[in-house]
């Protein structure tokens, strides 16, 4: 198992939130990090145990994309290019079957299907 | 003279002599005397260097970054006198080599210009700004947007310049401020796990050009660069 410098940053931010979440050093496993030096995020798998906390993963998983925009733009003036974006997220339902999605592309998109998931 | 006064004193003098000096580069630069611009520049990075060092060890940071980006100013100057000078020919994308130190150049000065553009502005900047944008056209069209190499490391963990931990044990967050203190994550035993082509890379430096493919197969690329804005401060 390795863990992306992405995931470790979302683990923080939501414990800033105040959401209970485990890693994989609180887990006590012992994995090694990836480190990307390009545009794309990874954000590896993550298990959501309490829907309640949904809103809130979103908003983070927005402004750790947001944050990643800002700084493209910065770097290029004005030139906005496409993140691309690697997550997938498993909910545990409360009949304890597991709703996946799974996205490998254009951070957009991947905003426009969580906000989705937000309203349901 | 207290010594607070005298720094203030010479910080002001830094400042007005590098207008003055900004106004002679400017007349070499209308005249194409591009030799004489440079060495103009390179003088004064290399005069007050020194003067920013004091800077650093004493109380006065605001004074440092001052001085700091002065010189990342002067710096960038260079970087487009040495552009202006290396593009006179209007056949320079013809010429594989030179075109490869140009885009290098050219994402060295947009990498400087941009780190000061929050704080600085004026006729100078727009000059350069404008000029990066033309040469950023002129390599769109001839050569496209290009493929990037870009690598991807493992590493044994991440280690928090704050509390010294794992980063995944902390909750500080790289690049914030603690006590004055930016957070930094410094990678352990660091390893080369793969090499992508991209088209959105981090370093634009780390560009594949279609003329180092060797017969065999193989390219001839950069995949990573040790670029700071400020490197040449420590040289």
């Amino acid at each position: 198992m390795i863990d992306t410098d992405d995931s470790i940053h979302l683990c923080k931010l939501l414990k800033l939130e105040n959401i209970s979440c485990a890693n994989s050093y609180d887990l006590r496993l012992d994995s090694k990090v990836s480190h990307l030096r390009s545009g794309q995020i990874e954000l590896g798998i993550i298990w959501v145990l309490d829907k309640v906390c949904l809103p809130i993963l979103i908003g983070v998983i927005g402004r750790i994309i947001g944050d990643k925009i800002i700084n493209r733009l910065k770097s290029k003036n004005d030139e906005l290019e496409k993140i691309n974006t690697q997550i997938e997220i498993k909910i545990v339902d409360d009949n304890l079957s597991i709703i996946s999605i799974k996205h490998n592309g254009d951070a957009e998109k991947l905003m426009k299907i969580l906000e989705g998931l937000k309203n349901d | 003279m207290t010594r607070k006064k005298q720094r203030k004193n010479q910080m002001d003098y830094i400042m007005s002599n590098g207008l003055k000096i900004s106004k002679r580069w400017r007349n070499l630069m209308f005249t194409k005397k591009f030799s004489l611009a440079n060495k103009l520049c390179h003088e004064f990075i290399q005069k007050n260097k020194k003067e920013l060092n004091k800077y650093k060890y004493s109380n006065s940071e605001k004074k440092y970054y001052k001085l700091w980006r002065l010189l990342i100013l002067f710096k960038t100057m260079q970087d487009y006198t040495e552009l202006s000078q290396l593009t006179q020919d209007i056949m320079w994308h013809k010429e594989y080599k030179i075109t490869e130190k140009i885009w290098d150049k050219k994402c060295d000065c947009t990498d400087r210009i941009n780190t000061i553009l929050d704080c600085c502005s004026g006729v100078i900047i727009d000059e350069i700004l404008i000029f990066l944008s033309t040469l950023e056209e002129i390599f769109e069209n001839e050569f496209g947007c290009g493929l990037y190499a870009s690598p991807g490391f493992i590493i044994d963990k991440f280690v928090c310049s704050i509390c010294l931990q794992d980063t995944r044990a902390c909750t500080h967050i790289n690049g914030r401020l603690y006590d004055g203190k930016i957070c930094k994550n410094k990678p352990l035993h660091l390893q080369l796990d793969h090499i992508s082509a991209v088209v959105n890379p981090k370093d634009k430096r780390c560009r594949i050009w279609p003329w180092n493919k060797k017969e065999d197969g193989t390219i001839e690329m950069c995949f990573l660069t040790l670029f700071a804005v400020d490197d040449f401060l420590s040289k």
